[in-house]
């Protein structure tokens, strides 16, 4: 299995360094003793929990990869055909990082509007004309939800402009 | 809410570049929003929507709270203390993160230079509290046990590191004995574990109902204000002790507000103190009316943080 | 007064044409920004609040006690629909309502879900017309050593609710547990994790855990299947296909009744709650079937037990708070900050000095939960039609509504950013075949369980005696025990049995 395996040695790789920095934290924090545990007792145990058993799920796949080479990926009820588009998985991932990171330096309508497209066009293919009909409507509908009839704070327009609010 | 929103709007087009808000420039000519830094539903929080619904018909203009909760006040202050002067945007705010908070922990602002202090309007009490059925009548026997009986004391406060658990470790402290506090969550959570025997004594404000039905017994107040329903308890300060902080609530702006957005709030305060709507809430709330104009609060504010700051090194109880 | 006078008087208050009609726009504005994720009951009560100063007493107590049971329907909603848990309470929901709905079952997870509600909101009016008042002295009895062991107990299961493997579960409550203490610790005040951020401080909204970890990473998912314009979910084609059958009744009755069991009696406790409540009927259920493999692709004793649970314990809150005036949760601390705005003052005398007020509101929760269900039952077409909308205007829907929610539950663009981390988080893992629900449940009882350990070892005095000196947290630790060592023990049952025959 050379894809998912990649996948997931690199989320195993990315816990294990979590768990160690925790550990590495909640020592600086300070552990405390059992009858007056400090505020770092907590967080060293959560990432001692964390090291132990992704190593115990790190071991037990070496040992089933050295066994049977090439298991069927995603072969679970639900998840067929999963892992069978990284374009638009992509284009998503982008969309929704891009959305995140200009939401107060735009405004939401343009930040949303941005991913909006970018998912729509890049990710789903869609017409131009078309995603930016769809792009308007939920602009639209969910400023008059949030903001119009909800009261939501959104920030609308880039902070130079917003003395006015 | 609609209406709100659209009135906002409206004046957003309307108005010209933030420049023309010139210092005698009418005001208010369109919606005010003050951010309250507090989980919906507290005192605090509750305080700032009795204001507003009362503002609104004074000043002519909606006025809209809007939340920004977030580390003890200090997230939603620290919004508010960027943002331009023009008075349409104010924050209210508790005497923690203003006084108490900047000493103990980091926080976004400089409360004697980054806000503009409008008015005070209310202070909490938090008397500290045995259950009836306890041997102690006073403080002075509470602490007399304490003293013969190191670390048994268990007590908690409404929030830790705020003021009813400063003032009362101070207390504990002066008096050279060991306690044990334990931090909860809460007043209500204090109350709980009071009413439930799990702890000796609690400083906490939801102590209204149980002293009405006779389960606690008031040894006396952490703050400086008597509380009007049980007169005859003492403060801490009144029986000796070094600290009577106040949990008081009051609006600011950011730095630099025009001198008429501070008249034309002080006035409305001033009219909302009168109001019956706002004598209700006191009462409901076991609060004190604790006005102030922005020149009185802004000095006590300035002299508080300074002997505060003193007072908790001298305790050994300062931020290292 | 009796129950049944007190019943009766309750009735006339919460029948008047007033007061249903109060009744009414709250349960059909609690389902509406329930469907809404992250924007949440609370905003919602506390910008209605200054409407309810106007208000009689009884009358706003009813309206937001409508719209609280009302946001827990509308979350199942979205949580089965779309895999979008507007709420930590709706995260169980989505594990088996969702899958129901991938096979084609969407019709009938609402529709179970809201009956279940709907009984269980029957169940726990008529416990705490029976129980009410005394059942408040349970809160009393349990302090901070009771309940560090109750949640201990939670954690010592939280792996059993996972459909992977046991070590990754573990390894998923680890992650959570960590995540949990990013914040200020509460004893010393110090910041853990926090990377300087004052908004960190109170620590990540359990709700943009939830909406990241399951709403946006279901989006993600979704983006990464073959296909251009393939449809979200199989539709039931009619009406017939959209309601439960004998089978799913018969199925679901049992779990209906000990869901409310477990929530009522959770709810009571304060600090406890609609979640660990869910939770604790979910892993019932699964112990208790004879079909624990289905749960996880949609066995409907996973959805109707828990979806009763969490509306129960929702209503065993009512208890502490008008008998004690303590809150259970932020919305019935809403709730108490309105009573006490009119002058009304919770505790234990509420009953006899404003019986009116206090089973007025009791009553009104029967009658707002037969409002919902006849309510919801003609809109399950409408919200099953949702399904009909292409999936590639969908996801980007379902996308943008997760952003904006996580705005909107601290108005905090820092808010925005962390959904869409956890969320692209939440699919590596599920990628890696790290199931995210035990992380979510262990992020829940994480920060309860190290409060309640370090207050009950300061109440003992720096010692852990206190938990075995105390009745209640010593029975609790010796199931802990036993659930721990019952492998075990299982094994050496069975080879005592096999030698005996």
């Amino acid at each position: 299995m050379p894809r998912p395996a990649a996948a997931v040695w690199t989320v195993q790789g990315t816990l294990l360094l979590v768990a160690a920095s925790g550990i590495v934290g909640a020592t600086s924090l300070g552990w405390g003793s059992g009858d007056a545990p400090g505020p770092g007792m907590f967080p060293g145990i959560a990432s001692v929990l964390l090291l132990v058993f992704t190593l115990g799920g790190l071991v037990r796949q070496l040992r089933s990869t050295s066994r049977t080479p090439a298991p069927a990926a995603g072969d679970e009820a639900g998840e067929a055909g999963e892992g069978a588009n990284p374009a638009r998985l992509l284009a998503y991932a982008a969309a929704l990082l891009l959305a995140a990171f200009t939401f107060e330096s735009l405004g939401y309508p343009l930040a949303i509007a941005l991913a909006l497209m970018v998912m729509l066009v890049a990710g789903e293919r869609v017409r131009l004309a078309k995603a930016l009909v769809i792009t308007l409507l939920a602009v639209v509908a969910t400023w008059g939800l949030f903001a119009g009839l909800l009261d939501v704070p959104l920030p609308m327009v880039p902070p130079p402009l917003r003395g006015f609010f | 809410m609609l209406r709100h929103t659209a009135l906002l709007l409206l004046a957003t087009l309307a108005a010209a570049a933030p420049s023309a808000q010139a210092a005698d420039a009418p005001y208010p000519t369109k919606p005010i929003r003050i951010i309250s830094p507090f989980d919906p539903g507290g005192t605090s929080d509750l305080s700032t929507r009795v204001i507003a619904d009362i503002a609104k018909d004074i000043l002519k203009v909606p006025v809209i709270v809007e939340n920004r909760p977030g580390a003890g006040g200090t997230v939603g202050i620290g919004q508010v203390a960027k943002l331009p002067p023009d008075g349409y945007t104010l924050v209210q705010f508790s005497s923690s993160p203003i006084v108490i908070r900047p000493l103990v922990a980091n926080v976004p602002y400089d409360p004697t230079k980054d806000l503009t202090y409008v008015g005070r309007y209310l202070v909490s009490h938090s008397p500290l509290m045995v259950r009836a059925d306890s041997p102690w009548k006073t403080l002075a026997e509470l602490v007399k046990y304490a003293e013969a009986n190191p670390g048994k004391v268990r007590w908690a406060a409404g929030a830790p590191q705020g003021a009813a658990h400063l003032s009362t470790e101070a207390l504990f402290r002066s008096a050279n004995v060991k306690t044990t506090f334990v931090p909860t969550g809460g007043g209500a959570e204090a109350m709980l574990q009071l009413g439930g025997g799990q702890i000796e004594a609690a400083s906490a404000t939801d102590f209204a109902g149980p002293m009405a039905e006779g389960k606690v017994r008031l040894l006396a107040e952490s703050g400086p204000v008597r509380i009007a329903t049980a007169p005859n308890v003492q403060t801490y300060k009144e029986l000796g002790y070094p600290l009577s902080l106040a949990v008081y609530l009051g609006l600011a702006g950011p730095a630099g507000l025009p001198p008429n957005v501070v008249k034309t709030w002080d006035d409305t305060l001033k009219q909302v103190m009168e109001h019956p709507r706002f004598k209700e809430f006191l009462k409901a709330q076991n609060a004190s009316p604790y006005y102030a104009n922005s020149a009185d609060l802004t000095r006590d504010v300035k002299a508080e943080v300074g002997s505060l700051k003193d007072t908790l090194q001298q305790m050994g109880m300062a931020k290292k | 007064m009796g129950v049944i006078d007190a019943l009766t008087l309750g009735f006339s208050v919460s029948l008047s044409w007033q007061n249903l009609y109060f009744c009414f726009i709250g349960v059909t504005l609690g389902t509406a920004v329930g469907v809404l994720p992250g924007l949440g009951p609370t905003a919602t009560i506390s910008l209605l609040l200054p409407l309810t100063f106007k208000m009689e007493p009884v009358s706003a107590l009813i309206m937001l006690a409508g719209i609280f049971y009302g946001a827990m329907y509308g979350g199942s909603i979205t949580s089965i629909l779309m895999r979008v848990p507007g709420e930590a309470a709706s995260v169980i929901t989505c594990l088996d309502g969702h899958a129901m709905a991938r096979k084609g079952r969407a019709g009938v997870a609402l529709g179970m879900s809201a009956f279940a509600s709907f009984a269980a909101g029957i169940l726990s009016t008529i416990a705490i017309a029976v129980v009410g008042p005394l059942a408040a002295q349970l809160a009393f009895a349990f302090g901070p050593v009771e309940r560090a062991a109750l949640v201990l107990l939670g954690l010592v299961m939280v792996t059993m609710i996972s459909t992977g493997s046991r070590a990754n579960a573990l390894a998923m409550v680890g992650l959570g547990l960590l995540l949990a203490t990013i914040g200020a610790d509460f004893v010393t005040g110090m910041d853990r994790f926090t990377f300087g951020r004052a908004e960190l401080s109170d620590g990540i909204n359990i709700a943009l855990l939830a909406m990241g970890m399951f709403g946006l990473s279901e989006v993600l998912a979704m983006a990464d299947k073959a296909g251009g314009a393939v449809r979200l979910l199989p539709q039931p084609k009619r009406l017939v296909e959209m309601l439960p059958n004998r089978e799913d009744w018969r199925r679901s009755a049992l779990p209906i009744g000990r869901g409310s069991a477990i929530g009522f009696f959770l709810g009571i406790l304060p600090g406890g709650g609609a979640l660990i409540a869910s939770f604790a009927s979910y892993i019932a259920e699964k112990k208790l079937s004879r079909r624990p493999q289905e749960f996880g692709h949609g066995a409907i004793e996973g959805l109707a037990g828990p979806e009763a649970a969490n509306n129960a314990a929702a209503q065993g809150a009512f208890i502490p708070l008008l008998s004690l005036g303590i809150p259970a949760n932020a919305i019935t601390a809403l709730m108490l900050g309105a009573l006490m705005i009119q002058g009304v003052t919770p505790g234990p005398k509420l009953a006899l000095d404003n019986p009116t007020l206090y089973w007025g509101t009791i009553t009104s929760l029967f009658t707002g939960n037969l409002m919902l269900l006849v309510l919801n039952l003609p809109l399950l077409w409408l919200f099953v039609m949702l399904l009909r909308i292409p999936q590639y205007v969908l996801s980007p829907l379902i996308a943008l509504f997760c952003l904006i929610g996580a705005f909107s539950l601290a108005n905090s663009p820092l808010d925005v950013v962390l959904v869409v981390l956890l969320g692209l988080a939440g699919y590596a893992l599920r990628k890696a075949d790290y199931d995210p629900a035990p992380l979510v449940i262990a992020f829940v009882l994480g920060p309860i369980f190290e409060k309640a350990f370090r207050q009950s070892l300061l109440l003992g005095y720096g010692s852990p005696r206190i938990f075995l000196e105390r009745p209640i947290s010593a029975t609790l630790l010796a199931c802990c025990l036993l659930m721990l060592s019952w492998p075990l023990l299982r094994r050496a049952l069975a080879a005592w049995r096999a030698r005996r025959s």
